[in-house]
């Protein structure tokens, strides 16, 4: 039962929301309970194969993570914490690597290896989660949540299922007081309108998008060679469907948890907007670039600072470096095992750091070059973000290489054939009129493309993001440039917005499609 | 609950309302699919049921809810050509199936139906093209739910075209606009031939792989079928601008051919009488030559759909055919 889905928008998240609510008023103690018997409920619906699994996950680490406090301060407590850890990875890398039948290796354990074995429904993102409950425990000697609120912790149903990772730390004052904390009718309100413009990205920006990028990136994997246009198409459509997909979901959890007052942290903050790569790694998937970066990154690198044997300002650019690319190459890694995604995390990394290592030499007090170096910035994460893309969607290397190919090919254009008589002959050795991919010659799907990947580049690019028209990044700018004149986009709750909020509903409930049901960032 | 807290909420549902009731409203009154039984009223929502491009994922329950109501004596069963080329809303006795992009699957699987609903029709004709004998994943079994039926973003784009069509009048089919098409030479050369000639290498040809496919699919079919049924198999009309290439005409005969010849070969295994038809050609079976309404360039919407003209007689010569059958 995906977000999107009809069932769940209009029947299980409105009951949800308005038993929580009753319970609340009348029976306050119990009112986690029915947030926790509504997570089951919505996973186990989806997922039932391995709904066990997650329940033995959650009293496996809850089981530990009781035996890490008990010994808190001794070694034992050490041996606990490696033991949970190691566990979790284990199991992670079991059912993530093995069961999709990727590792040869693991055929030990008499598994064949096969893609119809699904991936259990959100297994990256509360094994990450309990990962940080472990760690927390080792580190702080802390009144426990109970098994309840623990429970409810890991397997909350907006973000069980493709995150945000919420750290223990961040969010053990809240679920213990979950109960009396009150939530005002305002932040029900304003929850829900953002879990409508989340799926307003999803169902009309991410879903058609989808279907663009698809059709492109079947046909070049069926071994069709693709044009400049189809290239880019393909490439930069992948980037804004991606990134509309995922920090749709993102918006609608964070709306959820709004709705019952539940905080959850921010996942995105206008990532194509950013002005360097390490700018970027602060606006995309904030939650799991900050997982790495606390405990991959930071030990890492505090590991190679005190090991490495060069003199202190090397070690600590080298350390640096190295700590980078293996946390980056480990986020691809985490995507899952294929080449592509590992590839692409380490291609990530490298730019990074030969960004930040370039970045220093051209620094200067002037203007202009301070300009040139902004726009330099923005122009190097976009187009290494369009080309890691296209390694991440990719199905094999051969569909990357020919993609690369047609993004850098501007001699070969094909349009669809109805634009023939609009170009002029003598340019007609550099456009073919083959269609779209030379299988769709109608026009409709080429000008459809055009508008999607123009409205969506709009958005991203001219329009504040969710979070800002919503205040959960108070600082940020939530103005919009009409005529050189500012105008602030936030969202109150008014007659004005009501309308808006019951119009955007409206479309999106016309245009529910029931056979693109899936959000990118569940396979992983 | 705060003053602004209740305006936000009754301004919110009540434009949600408003606007769903409408279309609700408009999807009843259009009825776009007939299955609701909305009375036809001249002005407001003609019947336009033949010209609505009933899409995969829906067509299937939707023809079967339908044949069910009428349960008539021949069916037509095929892609968009066969849904926009036969107005059947004149001649209740025959039911257009007619499906659009149908393919091998959903062919096969519409043909299975219809034999084995309550009271079957006595002749279904079926269009072989290389669509209908192909192939395409694009079956779907999930029955209708009310939201396909009342609100689905397909439903409502066919009301609005109908409401249009009916209210303001204009072109009589809602798909296709003849004048756009027509205005580039270019496009229609390539339109034309391109997909032909791409079918014949794609598909391997020589060894009329598509036809063995539909063979092997329909062969349980044949066998289990009611004996006194009239299945016929014919290849539809095709534009005559497309039948001046000769590669074009050479690939309509062969396959009309193999198929002719599989279906005699095999005679004696089918349970009821099937035969096949070649009308997309000249040397085809329209006996002396292409009847000039096929010939008329003004009756085709574009290079693969026919008009109800060409569909007439289309339909006169199957009946012709089915009734030799008869008598022999």
């Amino acid at each position: 039962m995906p977000f999107h889905a009809i069932e769940f928008f209009c029947l299980f998240l409105p009951c949800v929301l308005m038993l929580f609510h009753w319970v609340k008023l009348r029976y306050k103690k119990y009112a986690s309970y029915v947030l926790l018997t509504a997570s089951a409920v919505f996973y186990a619906l989806w997922d039932l194969q391995f709904f066990p699994l997650l329940l033995a996950s959650i009293g496996v680490n809850f089981f530990i993570g009781q035996k890490i406090q008990a010994c808190y301060g001794q070694k034992k407590s050490g041996f606990y914490l490696f033991i949970g850890i190691a566990t979790n990875l284990f199991v992670l890398a079991f059912f993530k690597y093995a069961w999709i039948g990727e590792v040869k290796w693991l055929l030990i354990f008499d598994q064949t290896p096969s893609n119809t074995h699904s991936l259990p429904l959100g297994i990256s993102f509360y094994t990450l989660q309990q990962i940080t409950y472990l760690v927390y425990k080792y580190s702080h000697f802390n009144e426990d949540l109970g098994f309840c609120s623990y429970s409810l912790y890991v397997s909350f149903f907006p973000q069980l299922v493709a995150g945000p990772i919420v750290k223990y730390k961040d969010a053990v004052q809240q679920y213990r007081q979950l109960e009396n904390t009150p939530v005002p009718s305002s932040a029900v309100i304003s929850g829900c309108s953002l879990f409508i413009f989340g799926l307003g990205k999803k169902v009309l920006l991410a879903d058609p998008l989808g279907h663009i990028v698809d059709f492109i990136f079947h046909a070049v994997s069926a071994g069709t060679k693709p044009f400049f246009i189809e290239a880019w198409v393909a490439c930069w459509g992948y980037l804004l469907q991606l990134y509309f997909d995922f920090s749709a979901y993102s918006d609608m959890a964070i709306g959820i948890g709004m709705a019952v007052g539940i905080s959850l942290p921010v996942n995105f903050n206008s990532p194509l907007k950013a002005i360097s790569p390490s700018d970027c790694f602060n606006r995309w998937h904030i939650s799991l670039t900050s997982f790495i970066q606390e405990y991959v990154f930071t030990p890492t690198y505090r590991s190679l600072v005190r090991y490495l044997p060069f003199a202190p300002h090397t070690k600590r650019t080298l350390g640096w470096a190295l700590a980078t690319l293996l946390s980056l190459s480990l986020l691809g890694f985490w995507h899952g095992l294929k080449w592509t995604f590992v590839v692409s995390g380490f291609l990530i990394g490298l730019t990074s750091v030969l960004y930040q290592l370039i970045l220093p030499k051209f620094r200067s007090r002037k203007k202009r070059v301070k300009k040139r170096m902004y726009w330099g910035g923005r122009l190097v994460v976009l187009i290494s973000l369009t080309v890691f893309g296209t390694f991440f969607r990719a199905d094999s290397m051969e569909t990357v290489f020919l993609l690369l190919q047609g993004l850098l090919d501007p001699t070969h254009i094909s349009l669809s054939v109805q634009y023939s008589s609009w170009v002029p002959k003598s340019f007609h050795s550099i456009f073919k009129f083959e269609g779209f991919l030379r299988y769709d010659v109608m026009p409709v799907r080429f000008y459809k493309t055009f508008l999607y990947i123009l409205l969506g580049t709009i958005i991203v690019f001219k329009m504040p993001n969710t979070g800002q028209i919503f205040g959960l990044l108070p600082k940020s700018n939530n103005t919009i440039s009409f005529f050189g004149k500012p105008i602030p986009i936030q969202f109150s709750i008014n007659a004005y917005w009501a309308i808006i909020t019951a119009l955007l509903f409206c479309t999106i409930f016309l245009n529910i499609d029931a056979t693109f049901n899936t959000y990118i960032y569940f396979r992983f | 609950m705060d003053k602004n807290t209740v305006i936000y909420i009754k301004y919110f549902f009540f434009t949600v309302i408003c606007i769903l009731t409408l279309i609700l409203s408009l999807n009843i009154i259009s009825d776009p699919y007939n299955q609701l039984g909305t009375p036809r009223v001249t002005g407001l929502n003609h019947d336009f049921y033949h010209q609505i491009d009933i899409l995969p994922n829906v067509g299937l329950s939707f023809t079967l809810n339908l044949l069910d109501q009428t349960s008539p004596s021949t069916v037509l069963i095929g892609t968009s050509k066969t849904r926009f080329g036969f107005n059947t809303t004149i001649t209740p006795d025959i039911f257009n199936a007619g499906i659009s992009a149908a393919g091998l699957d959903l062919t096969q699987n519409l043909f299975h139906s219809i034999l084995n609903s309550e009271t079957p029709p006595s002749h279904i004709f079926i269009e072989t093209t290389l669509s209908t004998r192909t192939p395409r994943f694009n079956l779907s079994n999930k029955s209708i739910s009310f939201y396909d039926l009342f609100f689905s973003k397909e439903t409502t784009r066919l009301s609005f075209k109908i409401l249009k069509q009916s209210v303001l009048g204009g072109d009589r089919n809602p798909k296709f606009k003849k004048d756009k098409f027509y205005s580039f030479p270019y496009t229609y050369l390539i339109r034309v031939t391109k997909p032909l000639l791409d079918a014949v290498g794609e598909f391997d040809y020589p060894k009329g792989t598509d036809v063995l496919t539909w063979q092997e699919v329909f062969k349980e079919e044949f066998s289990n079928c009611p004996q006194n049924n009239y299945i016929l198999f014919y290849e539809p009309p095709h534009h005559p601008d497309a039948l001046k290439y000769k590669q074009v005409r050479e690939a309509i005969s062969k396959r009309a051919d193999l198929m002719r010849s599989i279906i005699y070969n095999n005679k004696k295994t089918y349970n009821c009488v099937i035969q096949f038809v070649n009308l997309g050609s000249p040397e085809g079976d329209w006996g002396n030559t292409i009847p000039d309404e096929i010939r008329r360039p003004e009756n085709w919407y574009d290079i693969t759909h026919f008009n109800d003209h060409v569909g007439q007689v289309v339909l006169k010569r199957l009946l012709e055919i089915s009734k030799n059958l008869h008598s022999n």
